[in-house]
């Protein structure tokens, strides 16, 4: 009697074990190749449907070594995590370095899909933990760590656009924008680690397969990855026009850059024009979903593109509500500045401005403040009023003709000039068309401008000429820095007016004052009064009485004083 | 090379060593004569009583007892340095900082040191007989017992740890697979993982068997049938305690083995690139990303030459190149498996941007306070200076050097020099040039007139000087000694006549001045030096006596031998600058200089020799000053070190393995004797408490004890959390907060007495030495690791002796 | 042999206290008794009469609240005296995880035998208890029969002067229990002194010499075995086999005297005698069956 109640007992129990067993496996089963669909569980599609994305996979790639230290950790991973960062830190205050990079590591394995984890060590490794090494190799190595350490974190966790753009800041800004920036951006194209062999580190300049010419190009490969990223899932960063403009914003920089390093090529003119091909049409003409004004687009080709938008909106917008957001948006991004940045930027005459500032501050540096024999013009209204000027042989009006139009008259026979040497020489045509400065890309500048070719007489008459110009206030001693940088800041000066957008650009108006800041400092070498009246005065009163402590111009005077020894002429 | 050193203690010489042993045994005794009879109970104090006074040898215990305190208490009286060294390590293993505090107290006193000498001198003897006495152990049996122990741990698998060892060697890979890691840290990692899996893999199996050792074998009763037998229960105890570190040993033992083999073989394999000096040449060398080889060559002028190749193409083209690219690879993972023999600065101090001596630089806003700064360039006179002690010829080290003769061809000539070895670190205040680390230059110094000068005034760092004596230390100091002789006797003139009077620090900087003074003369080895030094020998005295009558006679003894050897002194006290070189600093690597025997006087032929005429008395004065205008150089004591021949790397690892061993010895010997008198589980929470609050909570228990920590009492701060209040917001004025306040002083005592007893475990971490290749220095690491283990062995043994002899061994 | 007792008790008492140290249990109540030299000497009493933990007491095992111990001359703390003693626990608890041949040797070394005495005495013992055929095999495989031979032989190793065995018959089948007496009453031959606590009557009756029965911790009754089971009312007379005249003459004679008798019947072998009877009987013919009838 006893077995058979024990066996329906036995029997009672398979069945419930059997009808549990149907929920588990619909829940449970494992993910089949995701072609088949249904083939795998409920839990399994959830994990891989895109807008959950749980599964460890979907995350990132898988790490071994983590999944193992989570699971040994069993509930303490919080506890240990804590413990660990309580140690990097004192790793990093004790400059313990190697047991910092070990920590820090560890504490990714533990929380790979941490975003802030990613995020606080890779900016301390390139910021802080740089800073605090002497020697330039090693600070670009630790700020290639940084990056190197973000660019694992977006393989490590893919979800997150903002580790993609923390690349691109690390690559580009870090990079490009340091106190080191010169010889980051050097290593940057030729690494100082001979594993390279002088070629570039492929985990920091590669893009996807090729390699950047410029960290720029890369921080714009990264900026491009993070807004496809963001497509996906968006960041909470900042605005999403703000983020998705990045790429362009790199691209200006890249032009920036070269212009900085005195790169005034048909190469940084192409940058440019892609900058601004980049801000206006690609940026120009992304969608966004704006709160009140439903679908927009930045820079609307017309109207009738913003009206063709409001078949995408799923509320109805008035045309006038569309362009009051593109208003904003375009405020928001600073759209039109920039476009009018690029635009100028692009232009001929703006890349003179710079290119003679640029030449300009050379100068200074290359010493030729001192004004020898440079003769130029006083002051242009001379050259309208050329042919009334009394009291002037003709062979001297030709000169001073000559001098209107080359701008500067180099005077050769002078006993102690200093004798024009082949490394001296800055060709200075100042023909309408073209301005030659042959700045060797490292090499010292030289100044030559040889009137003599063009007049028929002969050097003594010249000098006489020249100073009896001199004497009648027509012609003045300049020294050839002197020449440059006033050619430049007038050019620049024309530049600003031209686009009142750039008077509102802080750096633009600083590359002003910071010409300023040079003539000043030409002047007080010589103890010479400075003259009332010289270019970009304008911005710079305007900027005197801003406020009591003169606005921006102790700043700029301070970048004058830290660039000092380090410029490489 | 920046790892924190701390100081070295005072305890050096064999002879400290035998009273530090005798000491600890003595200290053990006087306890355990206080102790047992509280434990033992009415029974144990009459046998320990008896033991001690009764038997055939009492009279002779009482005797040895008088005479070997009678002994120690003399010793003690001469070098009370010594006793608080011995006191102060001893006490540091067991009361942490207030063993230091205590200890400090001996220093300057010799009757302090004297009687504490002789009261643990009598009390040891005293009891010699009784401990040992009662204890007759059988060491046959306690080996037995060991035996059995180990059969025990062996045949219940407790040594499946091993399985767990292979298994973390075979995936370390995982763990330490960082690629782009500089070659230090990539050695660091290794090392320190080994030691640390091997100190917290064996940790729980250590712990466990110790813990259940005893109780186990309570519950089982099988403790009865050896109880039974003529065993004493002590003997079961030490027996237990040997077992178990059979067993510790073992362990740490194979997988130390291991271990290094595991990491000698898998370094070579991880470096791939570094740079090291071979034959007095820069070789750079390092396997390329398309894996070729790159190596550069420095050459002594000119551009290096560089060969990049394939590792076939160039064995097959360039043999020389491959050649010297394998001694390369290999002389500079050997620079990294090594284990420096360094020789450390006896003390380091600084001089102000004025010259001025000072204890320690500036703080440039550091939180680690481990370096303080010099300030560089020409306006500033700041150095710090390293003084070494008995430098001698044999800290030499022979290297090659690239000689280029006329027509520039270069010859390789192996030579004896000098090995430095810095680790400065850069604080710029402006970028200057940052293609250079800042430029560091050696001064060797022999300032004998500036000592002298400072010694005849008692001038010491933070001390007050003798007032009266500063003119007579401007005469010395500028060189005219005869004026100096006519100061002398114009002093000994003023005491004789009761003018001056001798007071306190006068009389304290004069006596520590002059016995400077006759320090300095004493290794002329000459008449005239010895002379003086009597002479100042006799006026140190006289000041530390006070009494000026002796003082006038000795100060005017002392103006004669001045007057009498002015020439001499003129000619032979000078005060000698040889700045050495200058080379920008590389941060946080061991930039290395060769110095050769004989350096040349700048600026003019003359030459002088490193030991002859530089080293004074054994002493060597090296100053460092910073060349970059307004830069700062950070300096502290371990920064900068004569680096002998190295030490092999096997034997610095050993060295961290005896430490560890020592570690798991204490962990046994506590467990065992807590698992005399608690069960299993409770012995095992005591243990697990003591591993977590040893290792990550003594620091912070002594800053909580210290009071130096910021925030109130714990109740105060449990109340501040309840009411959300922050620590400088102040608690309204009522009784409850008096009660509070009160509540917390007493806990905070309770604090101070578990902070007194919890050992520092972090002290047995030696692997911050070895992944740094430096040898563990005996006095600032390894001591500390074995006086620790041994300041908690003797207690413990007291304990789990008398709590398992006064025990029914009847499991409830 | 001194006339010495070699265990004198005197007044001996032991409670039993709890954590709080307030009294549980009054294990023994002043007991005094004496074992002398060469004697077999049995502790009787049910379970909890306090016989374990006099005995404990003897040994040092436990500390008595008062009263006095003296064994072998020394009070039982004393180490010495434990080289001439020899003690079975109640279960044998030894060390699991040696086999018998090592657990004797390491009792042996705690004795600091000489290696060559210590091998030749765990021969001879392993032999004695009859453990050969399991000399290698760890403790952990014993039955509980065998882990009282090797028991026995652990408290033999030192051929002490004084064993103490704690219910050494129990847990042994009849043969085995047969062994141990045998080898009791060896001990008894060498002129050991053995002192015995059991509860199986039947094994003490025919081992000691002198038994103590104690109850709830007092001693109740003590004195040699002999006398106390003296009837003395009755007489036992066993004879051979008789036929019905003999035993009818028997009667007559002892109803003459005025004896009355009061039982007359064939003593029945003890089912022990009978277990032992066919064991022996089927080891020399082995193969010899019983064959149920009904089948």
């Amino acid at each position: 009697m006893s077995n058979q109640r024990s066996r329906n007992r036995k029997l009672a129990y398979a069945g419930g074990i059997a009808a549990l067993l149907i929920p588990i496996v619909v829940l449970g089963m494992p993910a089949g190749n995701r072609g088949q669909e249904g083939f795998s569980g409920i839990l399994a599609q959830i994990r891989a449907d895109p807008d959950h994305q749980l599964g460890e996979t979907t995350l990132g790639d898988v790490d071994p070594a983590s999944a193992t230290m989570t699971f040994v950790l069993l509930g303490f991973r919080g506890l240990a995590a804590n413990q660990l960062w309580m140690q990097a830190d004192e790793h990093k205050q004790r400059k313990q370095w190697a047991e910092l990079d070990s920590t820090v590591e560890s504490i990714t394995k533990l929380q790979p899909h941490f975003k802030k984890v990613w995020e606080f060590h890779g900016w301390n490794l390139a910021w802080n933990v740089s800073a605090e090494w002497d020697g330039v190799e090693d600070r670009y190595f630790w700020v290639k760590k940084g990056g190197k350490f973000l660019v694992k974190g977006t393989r490590r966790s893919s979800r997150y656009p903002e580790l993609y753009w923390e690349v691109g800041r690390v690559v580009g800004f870090k990079i490009g924008r340091s106190d080191e920036w010169r010889q980051f951006r050097r290593f940057f194209l030729s690494d100082p680690d001979p594993e390279f062999n002088g070629g570039q580190d492929p985990e920091i300049a590669g893009i996807g397969d090729a390699l950047a010419r410029d960290n720029y190009l890369a921080a714009r490969h990264w900026y491009y990855r993070a807004n496809e990223q963001d497509r996906s899932v968006n960041q909470r960063m900042m605005a999403t026009e703000l983020f998705r403009s990045y790429p362009a914003r790199s691209q200006f920089d890249y032009g920036g850059a070269l212009h900085r390093e005195g790169k005034f090529t048909d190469e940084a003119q192409q940058a440019w024009k892609d900058a601004e091909f980049l801000w206006l049409e690609e940026f120009g003409q992304e969608e966004f979903n704006s709160l009140r004004g439903g679908w927009i687009v930045i820079n609307p080709s017309s109207d009738e593109q913003l009206q063709a938008l409001t078949d995408k909106d799923d509320r109805i917008f008035p045309l006038e509500a569309k362009r009051k957001a593109v208003e904003s948006k375009r405020k928001l991004t600073n759209f039109d500045y920039w476009a009018a940045k690029a635009s100028s930027e692009k232009t001929e005459n703006t890349k003179l401005a710079h290119q003679l500032i640029y030449a300009g501050r050379q100068l200074f540096h290359a010493g030729l403040t001192t004004p020898t024999t440079t003769f130029a013009v006083a002051d242009a209204d001379v050259c309208e009023k050329l042919d009334e000027l009394e009291g002037l042989t003709d062979g001297q009006r030709k000169v001073l003709a000559a001098a209107c139009e080359a701008g500067v008259v180099w005077y050769t026979t002078d006993p102690d000039a200093p004798e024009l040497s082949e490394e001296r020489r800055v060709k200075l045509k100042f023909a309408k068309s073209k301005l030659e400065v042959a700045v060797e890309a490292d090499g010292p500048v030289v100044l030559t401008g040889d009137l003599a070719e063009t007049l028929e007489t002969t050097p003594d008459d010249l000098f006489a000429d020249l100073l009896v110009l001199r004497e009648a206030g027509h012609l003045v001693a300049r020294s050839e820095c002197e020449v440059v940088l006033r050619a430049g800041m007038v050019r620049y000066e024309d530049v600003l007016k031209s686009v009142k957008r750039l008077e509102e650009d802080t750096l633009s108006v600083e590359e002003g004052l910071m010409s300023v800041i040079y003539l000043r400092k030409l002047y007080d070498q010589d103890e010479l009064p400075f003259p009332t009246e010289y270019p970009l005065k304008r911005y710079w009163d305007a900027e005197w009485n801003a406020d009591a402590l003169h606005g921006r111009i102790s700043e700029v005077e301070r970048m004058y004083y830290r660039d000092q020894p380090t410029i490489e002429y | 090379m920046g790892f924190d050193l701390n100081e070295i203690d005072y305890v050096q010489s064999l002879a400290d060593w035998g009273v530090v042993f005798f000491a600890c045994f003595s200290v053990a005794a006087v306890v355990a004569f206080f102790f047992a009879p509280i434990a033992g109970g009415r029974r144990g104090r009459a046998k320990l009583y008896a033991a001690a006074g009764s038997g055939p040898l009492a009279p002779v215990n009482y005797v040895l007892a008088a005479a070997g305190a009678v002994g120690a208490g003399i010793w003690s009286w001469q070098n009370p340095e010594a006793v608080a060294g011995f006191f102060e390590l001893i006490l540091r293993g067991v009361l942490g900082r207030a063993g230091r505090e205590m200890a400090v107290l001996f220093v300057g006193r010799p009757a302090l040191a004297g009687v504490a000498a002789i009261v643990g001198a009598f009390g040891g003897f005293l009891l010699l007989p009784a401990v040992l006495g009662a204890v007759q152990v059988n060491l046959g049996r306690i080996w037995t017992i060991g035996v059995l122990t180990w059969r025990e741990a062996v045949r219940k698998r407790t040594l499946f740890v091993f399985m767990v060892f292979a298994l973390m060697f075979m995936f370390a890979g995982w763990f330490l697979s960082e690629p782009n890691l500089r070659p230090d840290a990539l050695v660091k990692n290794y090392v320190i993982f080994v030691l640390r899996t091997l100190t917290w893999l064996t940790l729980p199996v250590v712990l466990l068997l110790a813990c259940w050792g005893i109780p186990d074998d309570i519950k089982a009763r099988s403790m009865h049938t050896v109880v039974t037998k003529p065993v004493r229960r002590s003997e079961i105890y030490l027996g237990r305690i040997l077992g178990y570190t059979f067993v510790t040993t073992a362990v740490v033992v194979v997988v130390g083995v291991v271990g290094y083999l595991w990491m000698i073989q898998q370094v070579p394999r991880a470096i791939t690139k570094g740079e090291v000096e071979i034959d007095g040449r820069n070789v750079r060398f390092s396997e390329t990303l398309d894996d070729e080889i790159r190596v550069e060559i420095d050459r002594v002028r000119g551009e290096p030459d560089v060969y990049v190749d394939t590792a076939a193409g160039l064995r097959k083209d360039q043999p020389a190149v491959y050649d010297l690219y394998q001694r390369a690879h290999d002389k500079f993972v050997g620079e990294l498996l090594t284990a420096r023999a360094p020789v450390y600065a006896d003390n380091l101090s600084f001089y102000d941007r004025e010259g001025v001596p000072t204890a320690s630089g500036i703080n440039v806003g550091d939180i680690w306070e481990y370096r303080s700064y010099v300030e560089g360039g020409e306006g500033s006179r700041a150095r710090a200076s390293y003084t070494f002690e008995n430098v001698t010829p044999a800290l030499l080290v022979d290297t090659a050097e690239v000689v280029v003769d006329a027509d520039g061809n270069e010859t390789v000539e192996r030579v004896r020099k000098l090995r430095l070895e810095s680790s400065f670190e850069a604080f710029r205040t402006f970028k200057g040039d940052m293609n250079r680390g800042l430029l560091v230059q050696y001064h060797f110094v022999k300032d004998l007139r500036r000592q002298l000068a400072d010694g005849v005034a008692g001038v010491a760092i933070g001390k007050l000087p003798a007032r009266d004596f500063l003119s007579l230390r401007r005469d010395v100091s500028q060189g005219n000694f005869a004026e100096a002789a006519g100061q002398l006797a114009r002093l000994a003139d003023g005491y004789r006549s009761r003018q001056l009077k001798l007071n306190d620090e006068d009389s304290a900087a004069l006596k520590r001045g002059y016995g400077q003074v006759a320090e300095l003369f004493e290794p002329f080895g000459k008449a005239w030096a010895d002379s003086l030094a009597t002479a100042a020998r006799s006026v140190a005295n006289a000041a530390a006596s006070k009494d000026d009558a002796g003082i006038a006679e000795a100060l005017k003894t002392f103006g004669e031998r001045f007057q009498e050897h002015a020439a001499t002194l003129e000619e032979k006290v000078v005060d000698v600058d040889v700045p050495y070189g200058a080379f920008a600093i590389k941060e946080f690597r061991g930039n290395i200089q060769y110095v050769g025997r004989t350096l040349r006087v700048r600026g003019s032929t003359e030459t002088l020799d490193l030991f002859d005429d530089l080293v004074h008395g054994g002493r060597l004065k090296i100053e460092v000053a910073c060349l970059d205008r307004s830069q700062y150089l950070g300096m502290a004591r371990p920064d900068l070190f004569i680096r002998t021949p190295d030490k092999p790397f096997a034997v610095g690892f050993a060295k961290a393995l005896l430490g560890v061993w020592l570690y798991f010895v204490l962990i046994v010997v506590v467990g065992v004797t807590a698992s005399t008198f608690v069960k299993g589980p409770v012995a095992t929470f005591l243990l697990v408490f003591l591993v977590l609050l040893g290792n990550f909570g003594y620091g912070f228990l002594q800053e909580v004890v210290s009071g130096n920590l910021k925030g109130s009492g714990s109740i105060e701060s449990a109340v501040r959390l309840y009411t959300h209040r922050n620590p400088n917001v102040e608690l309204d004025q009522t009784t409850t907060r008096e009660v509070i306040a009160g509540a917390d002083t007493t806990i905070k005592g309770g604090l101070w007495i578990v902070s007194k007893i919890i050992p520092d475990l972090e002290v047995y971490w030696l692997a911050g030495w070895v992944a740094n290749g430096v040898d563990v220095n005996w006095a600032a690491g390894l001591s500390y690791c074995v006086f620790t283990t041994l300041a908690y062995c003797l207690p413990c043994l007291l304990v789990g002796y008398y709590s398992l002899r006064f025990r029914e061994l009847e499991a409830k | 042999m001194s006339n010495e007792p070699v265990i004198s008790i005197r007044n001996l008492s032991k409670i039993y206290r709890d954590f709080w140290g307030r009294a549980k249990v009054q294990a023994v109540k002043s007991l005094s008794l004496d074992v002398q030299q060469g004697e077999v000497f049995g502790l009787l009493g049910p379970n909890g009469s306090g016989k374990t933990t006099t005995v404990k007491m003897l040994l040092g095992l436990l500390f008595p609240t008062d009263g006095e111990i003296t064994v072998l001359g020394e009070p039982p703390t004393n180490v010495e005296k434990n080289e001439r003693i020899g003690y079975l626990p109640e279960e044998s608890y030894l060390y699991k995880f040696l086999n018998a041949e090592e657990t004797l040797d390491f009792y042996g070394k705690l004795f600091k035998m000489p290696a060559d005495v210590r091998k030749e005495r765990t021969r001879q013992l392993i032999k004695d208890v009859g453990l050969e055929h399991a000399r290698k095999r760890q403790l952990r495989e014993y039955s509980k029969g065998m882990t009282r031979r090797i028991g026995l032989a652990q408290a033999l190793i030192n051929d002490p002067e004084l064993v103490v065995l704690d219910e050494p018959t129990s847990g042994f089948d009849p043969m085995g229990r047969d062994d141990m007496k045998k080898m009791i009453a060896k001990l008894k031959d060498q002129g050991k002194t053995v002192v015995m606590c059991s509860h199986l009557l039947g094994d003490v009756q025919e081992i000691c010499d002198r038994i103590a029965i104690l109850y709830s911790g007092e001693l109740k009754v003590m004195g040699s075995v002999d006398e106390l089971l003296q009837s003395t009312e009755q007489t036992q007379i066993v004879t051979p086999e008789l036929d019905e005249e003999t035993l009818a003459e028997v009667k007559e004679v002892l109803a003459r005297r005025g004896v009355d008798v009061n039982r007359v019947e064939t003593p029945q072998a003890t089912l022990e005698d009978l277990f032992l009877q066919t064991v022996k009987e089927s080891r020399e013919r082995p193969g010899r069956r019983h064959v149920p009838e009904n089948n």
